[in-house]
C-alpha cells in the first residue's frame, strides 16, 4: 500500500465478492426484462397472447447468462 | 415471528408495527410540496451535527492536534485508509473528501434508528437512499468519463471484450440497463432494505414486549416480556453492527464502481 502507483486490485476480496454478486443479479435481472419487454411489443404489434413475451424471456435470460459468463467466468481463470 | 404477532394480536391494544411507521404526519408546511415530519427533522438534525463536527474539527487545524480535531482526524483516516487506499491507490485520493462525507453521512441517517426516543433510520425512507446513490452515479460516471472520455468509457462498459461484433447488437442493451439503471437502484435498495427491515424488527420486538409486561392476559405473558425485551435489546446491537456494515458497503461499493470506471478494461 506504501508504492507510487500501485493500484490494488485484489485486496479486496469480501467486497468484490459482494459487488460481482449484485452485478451477476443485476445482468440475470436485465437480460429476461429487456427481450421481454421486446417480445411483449412484439405480441402486441403481432396480436399473438404471450408468446414473444415467452420467448424473449427465454433468449434474455440465454444472453444474460452468456454475459455473465464473459464478464466474470473467464477473468477468475486467467 | 410469526408467533409472536398472532399471540401479542390477541389483545385489544396492541398490533404490529407495519410500513405507516415510515409515514409520520406532517410537522410542517403541511399541504406543500416543502412539506416536513418527524423524519424529515431528524434527516436535518444529523446532516447539520455532523457538518458542525466537522467544521470545528478543521476549523483551524494544528500540526499537532488537539480535542475534536484528533476525532476528526481519525474519522477521516478510517476512510482513507480502509476505503480510499484499499481500493482506489494512492491516486484516488482526491475522492477522499467524497467518500468521508457519504460515508458518515449514511451513519449518522442509519444510526438515529437505535438512538433513543429518535427511533427512525432516516435511511430507512427510500427517498435520502435514491439521493445518495444519485450522488455515487454521478461520481462514478463522472471519473470514468475523465479518465477514458466519453467513448472509451461507454465502450469499455457497454461492449465485452472477446465476443463477435453482431452479438453487440443483442447484449449492449442488457449491458446498459444492469450497468447505467440497475446497479445504482440495486445501491439505494440494498441500504434502505436493510434499514426498514431492522427497524420494524426493533419496533417488533420491544412494542411486545411492552404489551406482554404491562398488559398482560396471563401470569406468564410478563415473563414471555422479560425474554422478548432481552431479545430486543440483543438485537440493537446486531442492528448497531448492520449500521456501520450498510454504511461502509455503500461507501466501499461507489469506490469499487469509481475504481472500476476509471480502470482500463483489458
Amino acid at each position: 500500500m506504501t508504492g507510487k502507483s500501485d493500484r490494488p486490485r485484489r485486496r479486496y476480496g469480501l467486497v468484490e465478492g459482494e459487488q460481482v454478486a449484485w452485478s451477476v443479479m443485476a445482468t440475470l435481472i436485465a437480460g429476461p426484462l429487456v427481450y421481454g419487454v421486446v417480445g411483449w411489443g412484439v405480441d402486441t404489434l403481432v396480436g399473438t397472447n404471450r408468446v414473444f413475451l415467452a420467448l424473449g424471456v427465454l433468449v434474455g435470460f440465454v444472453l444474460s447468462t452468456f454475459i455473465v459468463y464473459m464478464r466474470f467466468g473467464r477473468d477468475s481463470r486467467e | 415471528m410469526s408467533g409472536i404477532v398472532v399471540l401479542a394480536s390477541e389483545g385489544d391494544t396492541w398490533s404490529p408495527p407495519s410500513l405507516g411507521e415510515f409515514f409520520p404526519p406532517a410537522i410542517f408546511f403541511e399541504g406543500t410540496p416543502f412539506e416536513m415530519n418527524r423524519i424529515h427533522l431528524i434527516a436535518m438534525l444529523m446532516t447539520g451535527l455532523l457538518s458542525l463536527f466537522f467544521v470545528m474539527a478543521f476549523r483551524n487545524p494544528q500540526v499537532v492536534p488537539r480535542g475534536v480535531q484528533n476525532v476528526g482526524e481519525v474519522a477521516l483516516d478510517l476512510v482513507r485508509t480502509y476505503i480510499v487506499d484499499e481500493i482506489l491507490g494512492v491516486e484516488g485520493r482526491k475522492y477522499t473528501a467524497y467518500l468521508t462525507t457519504l460515508f458518515f453521512l449514511i451513519l449518522s441517517f442509519n444510526v438515529t434508528g437505535i438512538i433513543p426516543f429518535v427511533n427512525m433510520p432516516v435511511s430507512a425512507t427510500i427517498g435520502f437512499p435514491v439521493f445518495l446513490a444519485l450522488t455515487s452515479y454521478v461520481a462514478f460516471n463522472w471519473a470514468g468519463i475523465k479518465a477514458q472520455g466519453i467513448g472509451g468509457y461507454l465502450s469499455s462498459n457497454l461492449f465485452i471484450p472477446g465476443v463477435p461484433k453482431v452479438m453487440y447488437i443483442l447484449l449492449t442493451p442488457i449491458e446498459f440497463l444492469s450497468t447505467f439503471i440497475l446497479r445504482p437502484i440495486t445501491l439505494a435498495l440494498r441500504l434502505m432494505v436493510n434499514m426498514l427491515a431492522g427497524h420494524l424488527m426493533l419496533v417488533l420486538f420491544f412494542s411486545a414486549a411492552w404489551y406482554f409486561i404491562f398488559f398482560p392476559n396471563s401470569p406468564l405473558q410478563p415473563i414471555l416480556g422479560i425474554g422478548v425485551f432481552g431479545a430486543g435489546f440483543a438485537f440493537t446491537l446486531f442492528e448497531s453492527l448492520i449500521i456501520v456494515i450498510q454504511a461502509y458497503i455503500f461507501t466501499l461499493l461507489t469506490a469499487v464502481y469509481i475504481a472500476g470506471a476509471t480502470a482500463e478494461h483489458h
